[in-house]
């Protein structure tokens, strides 16, 4: 365990590395974004100088390193706000988008795919599967926008977009349902296929065909033995879209104007704000690690031949 | 774990719990106040809502790169433009300025209160130009200040304004909100974060700024000092102002039509649906900027001013303002757009016409002929070009109309787009023919930066090296007298008509659309809106 906690820490440094040297390697200055185009060229100097993009940049990285090692992450370039403050501020709005969205997806994509898999070949497994095709192929501001017109221009049930608390109460819900099913539309439909396909393998299997030699009935063989070996795979792929979906909520973060994190990191990205890129970009690795760090301990607490020393 | 689905949920309920704590703090704030207010008013508090697409970047109008409209009602300057384009009193009572043009003096409102309770007077106006000049401000706005050296406070309601040299703009930047007067207790208590929690002396109060989700503003309630353009001198008729951040344009369509936000800007590609919509008025706003493509004048072919005379004859404006801009654009001729202090109309009227027969002798009295392609070629060398433009809409579909006029004249036309940090970066190293981009700003003295050879390393991005052009600059910023100063500017904008470093094609125009609740929306032609005579109308 402590080994795996351990082999993080040179993929967060070579994260930072990398943003760092993407970003610098990119033409323009990030301060002639920050003055307007009458700006004199003292004044570019200066700001330039005030926030110490005129030091060599093997300093700079130095110093950001030194600085992100103590804690302190640096300030936005562009509005001085701390960057810790700023992710800190944000992230939870991500963490509640990306939870809800999983279990929409959960809730929806396994129990669809049981159904697919039970009734192979027939008609519902059919409608499943062109179900998540559809869901897998629209691209998901596309299905924002369907819903946005229907729901919240035809109906008048929801509001377009924006967040709104306190936490669980109706109007929460509400803010909430449509970025949440936008964002977890895909990973259902993958989750759905997969729960297919694996089910169907485990049905395969010699355990099984020993169940049902027992005389046991069908819907336990089902559940108690085909489903649960069926999951394994799923809970990665579970995890692995959970860490995809903290770093890749931007779109919807976008229409649905949800105050989240990956919109901070984009528009720091079209800023050049560096501190801001960094730390967004460094939290999306920790979190994508510590994700499938924690998928693994389900792993082992689900199926017994897996241990971690 | 499968059998316990239950302690899954409740996990992820913790989970969104724990996440919850500091997201329920950061609206508490805003909820807190609003109910505040309810309790004290016996009716429910007016509130206007005004979409916006991106946070601002700070609120201290001196660390940010644009002011918007936010500042516009926190903050008062000491002099406002008006629809007439003349500069009318605000904070500022009075005027006078010294024969040498040197200094200006202001005699100042003695009635107005910062809204955190410090009074406005001549030591506010001192340290807030004091402020902006401190290199360790590092405003992206000093440069607005050109020429001024120091300010003088010369009795509690009086403040000189001494400069090096005369400096003509200073009344244009004084009117814009990064000259905004900021209120130094303020300043001094909060620091750095002065742009989190901004003190001015607007009709409107800072209240709360919910980062990526909204800003509230309060009435200011003992503002009775509005400019003359309100029939209403204060205090604001609407409680509150909620600035929501929907960064989607289509999202904020559908708001401005489900009624969650009653002022929203509408584009081009939802025009039809807002026209159909019985409940919101369309506004129409005309930048004080224009649209151009600019050649690079240091580089061969183009350093060749026949050549760009000739493709000048082949623009047509209007089928650019129709097919690139779905007809919201206003064709330009000359770089000072129409609705901008010190255009020349007799200018404009002399400017290149559409004429390809023109053109082709231009080109042909140049040295140029025509292929067996139809390229104009010149020493075996065929005519082509690539425009440079950004990747966001209007600009790559309106560099396609222009490369499809230009190419009817027998001339290659590519485009390659970038997005603004690579091509503004890219520039200044002459590596390029021509740029189709864009400016804005409310005084002539602007194409001291694109124009002066000064600047050739910045913002003359055409690399126009120029000695009459140098001197109409400079005699532009430093002639102080209205008539006199115009008369350069008429000069300029004929000498810059015969080099044609740019042609200018448009000047944007943007549609608002107002729920037909809210009524006494004004807006000038630098595209504020004018809010205290804002009021919801009778009957809504």
């Amino acid at each position: 365990m402590g080994r795996r906690v351990a082999a993080a820490v040179p993929v967060l440094f070579a994260v930072s590395v990398l943003t760092f040297l993407m970003v610098h390697l990119a033409p323009g200055n990030p301060v002639t974004l920050m003055v307007p185009d009458y700006a004199s060229p003292e004044v570019v100097a200066q700001i330039t100088h005030h926030l110490g993009l005129d030091l060599p940049w093997p300093t700079q990285y130095w110093l950001y390193l030194v600085h992100a090692l103590h804690g302190d992450l640096g300030s936005s370039i562009r509005d001085g706000t701390p960057v810790l403050a700023e992710i800190a501020a944000r992230f939870p709005y991500t963490v509640q988008l990306t939870l809800v969205a999983l279990v929409v997806s959960v809730v929806i994509g396994i129990p669809l795919g049981v159904v697919a898999a039970v009734h192979r070949g027939r008609w519902l497994d059919l409608g499943a599967m062109f179900l998540s095709v559809v869901w897998v192929a629209a691209p998901s501001f596309y299905l924002a926008l369907l819903m946005q017109v229907y729901f919240s221009n035809d109906l008048s049930w929801l509001p377009v977009a924006g967040y709104a608390g306190p936490l669980f109460s109706l109007a929460w819900l509400k803010a909430i349902a449509m970025p949440s099913t936008s964002l977890g539309a895909r990973t259902a439909a993958i989750l759905a296929r997969l729960t297919r396909s694996s089910f169907l393998e485990a049905e395969q299997s010699d355990y099984v065909r020993t169940a049902h030699a027992k005389g046991l009935t069908r819907r336990v063989v089902q559940y108690k033995h085909v489903l649960k070996n069926a999951l394994i795979p799923v809970i990665t792929v579970v995890g692995l879209e959970l860490g995809g979906l903290l770093g890749g909520a931007f779109i919807t973060e976008t229409i649905f104007a949800w105050p989240g994190v990956g919109r901070l990191g984009v528009q720091a990205i079209f800023n050049r704000d560096l501190p801001v890129i960094q730390g967004t970009v460094l939290l999306t690795a920790v979190a994508f690690v510590g994700v499938n760090l924690l998928v693994d301990l389900a792993y082992a607490f689900s199926d017994p031949r897996v241990r971690y020393a | 774990m499968f059998r316990r689905p239950l302690a899954l949920v409740t996990l992820l309920g913790l989970l969104l719990a724990a996440c919850g704590g500091s997201a329920a703090t950061t609206t508490a704030t805003k909820s807190g106040s609003a109910s505040g207010a309810t309790a004290a008013a016996s009716t429910a508090p007016k509130v206007l809502t005004i979409a916006y697409t991106d946070d601002p970047t700070s609120l201290d109008p001196q660390k940010t790169p644009s002011v918007g409209l936010v500042h516009s009602l926190i903050y008062d300057t000491l002099v406002v433009q008006g629809a007439d384009l003349q500069y009318h009193p605000d904070l500022a009572t009075s005027w006078t300025i010294a024969p040498d043009g040197k200094s200006i003096t202001f005699q100042l409102r003695k009635d107005v209160t910062f809204s955190d309770g410090t009074p406005f007077n001549a030591d506010a106006v001192k340290f807030t130009f004091d402020r902006l000049l401190d290199p360790k401000t590092a405003s992206p706005g000093k440069s607005f200040l050109g020429t001024l050296t120091s300010t003088t406070v010369v009795d509690p309601y009086t403040v000189r304004l001494d400069f090096s040299a005369p400096y003509a703009p200073i009344f244009n930047s004084l009117s814009t909100d990064f000259c905004a007067i900021i209120s130094p207790t303020a300043v001094q208590k909060e620091g750095d974060s002065f742009g989190q929690q901004p003190v001015g002396t607007g009709p409107f109060i800072f209240k709360n700024w919910a980062k990526g989700q909204s800003i509230t503003l309060e009435k200011n309630p003992n503002y009775k000092w509005g400019p003359y353009y309100y029939s209403n001198p204060g205090p604001a008729q609407y409680d509150q102002i909620v600035f929501k951040e929907l960064p989607e344009e289509n999202t904020r369509v559908l708001a401005l039509k489900s009624g969650e936000v009653q002022i929203s800007d509408v584009p081009a590609t939802s025009l039809s649906v807002i026209q159909s919509d019985p409940n919101i008025n369309l506004v129409k706003t005309q930048s004080q900027g224009v649209t151009y493509l600019g050649f690079n004048v240091s580089r061969a072919p183009w350093n060749d001013p026949k050549v760009r005379q000739a493709i000048a004859h082949l623009i047509q404006r209007d089928p650019i303002v129709q097919v690139g801009l779905g007809g919201l654009g206003v064709p330009q001729f000359t770089p000072i757009p129409t609705n901008v202090w010190g255009f020349d109309q007799s200018v404009a009227d002399q400017e290149y016409n559409y004429d390809p027969a023109a053109a082709k002798s231009i080109l042909e009295s140049d040295g140029y002929t025509p292929g067996s392609d139809g390229i104009m070629t010149k020493g075996g060398k065929p005519l082509s070009m690539e425009i440079l433009t950004y990747t966001t809409q209007p600009y790559p579909r309106v560099a396609q109309v222009v490369q499809n006029q230009i190419q009817a004249g027998g001339i290659q036309v590519t485009i390659k787009t970038l997005e603004a940090a690579s091509l503004l970066a890219l520039t200044p190293t002459g590596n390029f023919d021509s740029i189709l981009i864009a400016y804005g700003w409310s005084d002539p003295d602007i194409l001291y930066y694109f124009f002066d050879s000064a600047n050739l390393k910045t913002s003359n991005r055409v690399h126009l090296t120029d000695p009459s052009v140098d001197a109409l600059l400079l005699k532009g910023r430093t002639t102080v007298d209205p008539t006199a100063r115009a008369a350069v500017y008429k000069d300029l904008q004929q000498t810059i008509d015969q080099l044609a470093p740019w042609i200018p094609l448009y000047s944007i125009v943007s549609e608002t659309g107002i729920s037909k609740s809210v009524a006494g929306v004004q807006v000038l032609p630098s595209g504020t809106m004018l809010l205290l005579d804002a009021h919801p109308a009778s009957g809504s």
